[in-house]
């Protein structure tokens, strides 16, 4: 039999799945790349589901046009909340990107340069490891032994670092240890699994398991929404094809938030008075479940507003960096960003709040190219200022 | 056809495509047929267009027409009954692009919207102005206004406001010419179900309602004549909807849920009356109550009426667990439902996975039979048979097929009428004698290979054959466990 990591990334496993797809299109309209696509069937979930169901069957080949088109998916995952009959879309995706890989037709041109920055860098963004502590401000001082182990993750550690400033920040504040070791951490290959290349991501799932695994730690805290379901999800499963221990919880930074809050070791100083909505990462919410932690944080700050957008909780809609999207169709992912920023707009708020850097990053430069008075910040900088007073 | 196509290339740029590996995509709908029989049809489109404006719709057609091609019109597919689906190759004109809310008039309570507006998005712009929708079919996510009045049907709200063709008051269509033309009044009667053998719908104004809180009542009945009986009754109350569904099919759904559930009955049926908090007559509760007792029928606890409510979209959610599953369904009225469903449990109760009705104000029911089967394998054909056996057990109650489509086009006099099919025949005759729209929908063949017979009369007949035969073969149960969990 084979194991559970050939199964989850082997298009062939879920031959049943293509086979229950009711055609219903519940899929296709709430999928943001059809939305900003040319508009034909073909750039729908349920179109490249029929392809896959007739390409399984041998009735249809993989060409480099639906190789293009299996791309293009953010990785949303509402697709899988709406599907009348649960199928996995977005692992099924990737599991067809893997056999894009496999058959020399994938990634994309955006994706191999991952690849390649990763295989070199240990980071997608080429970044030398020795810059990974850059974004660390004086006085920030990791333990050498303590129960969390924050892990940085790429984006916050070379491009968008308030998230990651903001959460250690935090931790002190709340006398909360940590054991950090930037310069060692190697991507936690979400971009590469997200993409297909699942060779490219053993070696850096090993060393990250590994490293954390000698720190000892109870628990592993990042802010971004990627690492934190990577680590959530694929990292058991690989640790065990791997033959290592993984009996770590992993957590994203909103859920030590809401515990401190809620355990009152988080103490709160001053009102924010201000209007804000929030965006629901995608990886954050419907990926692990994460709608009530963000906005127990803000209903903790007094003085905020909270108005939540048409699309929000489980039905959020997504900042179009996801899935590969950003790197390779950038104005795809303008274009989904621009979309969710219209709708931040329609709500009045002065402020989008989000909780991962991707998103953060994304939506700076939409607000920049729309030229629209709105705030983007992280939940977690809010908080910082509450608690300072 | 490379004359055809660069002209309309011209004139719609890349709304246009001639990409083979697009076209395949077009080849099907909801339904899935054996391979024999969708050989019979030259099912993928030489190319498909996208209109973006209700203009580009009288472009495509105008010059479709001019060149004979066959042109079939489609929005999001979400119907089985191949109404959707090209007979002889041509142009498939896709609509779900036409998606403006052109018009919500608060005061009036009506509104107009382009063809492809999908149901559900309509209803979140409706309730944003405090107002709603009369209708809803189940397949509301993704199933457009004007999808729903080219196939006809009814859905959610049709209790209280009928049918599709009693909710719409005016539509715009393109002739196949690609002139524009209003369309209102008794005319609308020649044009709704007509699954655009007439010409394409571009916009739609239909009735809507004031918003008002649902309340949702989950009745158990123990059987067939308890829940006939109920239903029956339940018009004095006034409701909004009224649906039933089998204590299996419960089963099926809890099973197949994300997080499986204890099904709320055991055996009967579970009848869901919708009422909305405007319209309660006085004295609602004592009256509910008394027609639930009478009926011999229990009020089951308002979570299972809530939750139930909320399922509303989900009737497919099944397949998970039976993802071998053929679907019968018929239109029958009111008063033989427990006649016809007896006989089909009796017939098919081995195959059987549940039952699912709506009522609607006319007194009818439409049924969905839900059958354990695939069409995968070379027997297919023969147990499809059991899929008609509800529909052969309630055309001898009077009772006729819900849609027509591809499959059923022989029944669409059963469907709408002499009269109105005599002046849908007479309005093809006229506007499009080329037979061109959507050929082999409402009227004609649509066999390229067999241009002498008519499709869904063979399918009448065949299955009527060989459904004594099909009960001998059944097929393999097969289940799926929820995955990603």
């Amino acid at each position: 039999m084979a194991d559970l990591l050939d199964s989850l990334m082997n298009l062939d496993s879920f031959r049943e799945d293509l086979k229950i797809c009711a055609r219903c299109g519940f899929c296709k309209n709430v999928c943001p790349t059809h939305k900003f696509s040319d508009g034909f069937e073909d750039t729908s979930p349920r179109g490249r589901l029929y392809f896959l169901a007739e390409y399984v069957q041998g009735k249809e080949s993989l060409t480099p046009e639906w190789v293009d088109r299996l791309y293009r998916c953010t990785s949303r995952e509402r697709c899988m909340e709406v599907c009348q009959t649960q199928i996995p879309l977005v692992p099924l995706w990737e599991a067809a990107r893997a056999r894009t890989v496999k058959m020399g037709l994938g990634p994309m041109p955006a994706h191999k340069r991952l690849r390649d920055a990763v295989k070199k860098f240990f980071n997608p963004y080429g970044e030398p490891l020795e810059k990974q502590r850059d974004w660390m401000l004086d006085g920030m001082q990791e333990a050498k032994s303590a129960e969390i182990f924050v892990f940085g993750g790429c984006t916050a550690s070379y491009r968008v670092p308030n998230m990651l400033r903001t959460g250690i920040q935090i931790l002190q504040k709340a006398n909360i240890p940590y054991m950090y070791r930037g310069g060692e951490e190697y991507c936690c290959a979400s971009p590469i699994l997200r993409t297909g290349q699942v060779e490219a991501a053993e070696a850096l799932i090993k060393h990250n398991i590994e490293l954390i695994a000698q720190s000892k730690a109870k628990y592993v805290v990042t802010p971004c929404g990627g690492c934190s379901k990577t680590l959530k999800h694929d990292y058991p499963v690989w640790a065990k094809k791997l033959g290592l221990t993984w009996n770590v919880k992993v957590m994203h930074f909103c859920e030590i938030y809401a515990r401190l809050i809620e355990e009152g070791q988080i103490k709160i100083q001053k009102e924010i008075n201000k209007v804000i909505t929030y965006h629901d990462p995608c990886h954050v919410g419907r990926a692990q479940g994460l709608f009530e932690e963000p906005r127990a944080i803000i209903k903790a700050i007094p003085g905020l507003k909270l108005l939540e957008m048409e699309h929000h909780g489980p039905d959020s809609r997504c900042c179009g960096a996801g899935g590969g999207v950003k790197s390779n169709y950038p104005k795809l992912a303008d274009q989904i960003c621009q979309d969710r920023v219209k709708e931040a707009m329609e709500t009045g708020a002065e402020m989008l709040a989000t909780m991962c850097p991707f998103c953060q990053g994304s939506f700076n430069q939409a607000v920049k190219a729309l030229n629209v008075p709105l705030e983007v910040a992280g939940v977690d900088a809010l908080l910082l200022e509450a608690m300072e007073g | 056809m490379a004359d055809f196509l660069s002209e309309l290339q011209d004139k719609l740029g890349t709304a246009v495509t001639a990409d083979p590996q697009i076209c395949r995509v077009y080849d099907h709908d909801l339904g899935e047929m054996p391979a024999i029989l969708l050989s019979l049809f030259k099912r993928t489109p030489t190319a498909v267009v996208l209109p973006k404006t209700c203009d580009d719709v009288h472009h495509a057609l105008a010059i479709a027409y001019a060149h004979k091609v066959p042109i079939t019109p489609r929005a999001q597919a979400s119907s089985g009954y191949g109404g959707t689906m090209p007979t002889k190759g041509g142009l498939v004109v896709d609509l779900s692009r036409l998606r403006s809310i052109v018009e919500i008039d608060q005061e009036k309570l009506t509104c107009t919207v382009e063809a492809g507006v999908v149901w559900a998005d309509l209803e979140a712009a409706l309730n944003k102005v405090g107002l709603a929708l009369c209708i809803c079919p189940t397949s509301g996510p993704s199933s457009t206004v004007g999808g729903l009045f080219a196939m006809g049907g009814m859905g959610i709200g049709s209790m209280r406001y009928g049918s599709i063709l009693d909710v719409v008051t005016k539509i715009e269509v393109v002739d196949p010419d690609g002139s524009f033309r209003q369309v209102e009044g008794s005319e609308l009667e020649t044009y709704a179900f007509s699954q655009g053998t007439l010409g394409i719908i571009t916009k739609l104004t239909l009735n809507v309602r004031k918003a008002a809180q649902i309340l949702p009542y989950a009745i158990h009945a123990p059987n067939a004549k308890a829940a006939e009986l109920l239903m029956q009754s339940l018009f004095l109350l006034n409701p909004y909807s009224v649906s039933a569904v089998s204590a299996e099919y419960l089963d099926m759904q809890s099973r197949s849920a994300k997080h499986p559930y204890l099904p709320p009955i055991e055996s009967g049926l579970l009848v869901l009356a919708v009422f909305t908090g405007d319209e309660l007559i006085p004295d609602f509760d004592p009256w509910l109550n008394k027609v639930i007792s009478s009926s011999g029928c229990r009020l089951l606890a308002p979570e299972v009426g809530q939750h139930e409510w909320e399922a509303r979209f989900y009737p497919m959610r099944i397949k998970r667990n039976a993802p071998a599953l053929l679907v019968g369904e018929y239109l029958v009225d009111l008063k033989y439902f427990s006649d016809v469903f007896n006989e089909v449990s009796a017939k098919l109760k081995y195959d059987v996975v549940g039952f699912e009705g709506f009522v609607n104000r006319e007194r009818k029911v439409s049924v969905l039979v839900y059958v354990q089967d695939s069409a995968e394998d070379l027997l297919s054909l023969v147990r499809m048979g059991k899929a008609m056996v509800p529909l052969h057990i309630a055309s001898k109650f009077g009772g006729c097929v819900y849609a027509s489509g591809l499959w059923f086009n022989a029944s669409t006099r059963s469907i709408l009428g002499d009269s109105r099919t005599k002046r849908l025949l007479a309005r093809k005759h006229d506007l499009d004698p080329l037979m061109l729209m959507n050929p082999g929908k409402c009227c004609g063949h649509g066999l390229t290979h067999l241009p002498f017979a008519l499709l869904s009369k063979a399918i009448w007949l065949g299955t009527k054959l060989i459904t004594p035969l099909s009960c001998f073969f059944r097929a393999k149960p097969r289940t799926l466990a929820p995955k990603g969990e």
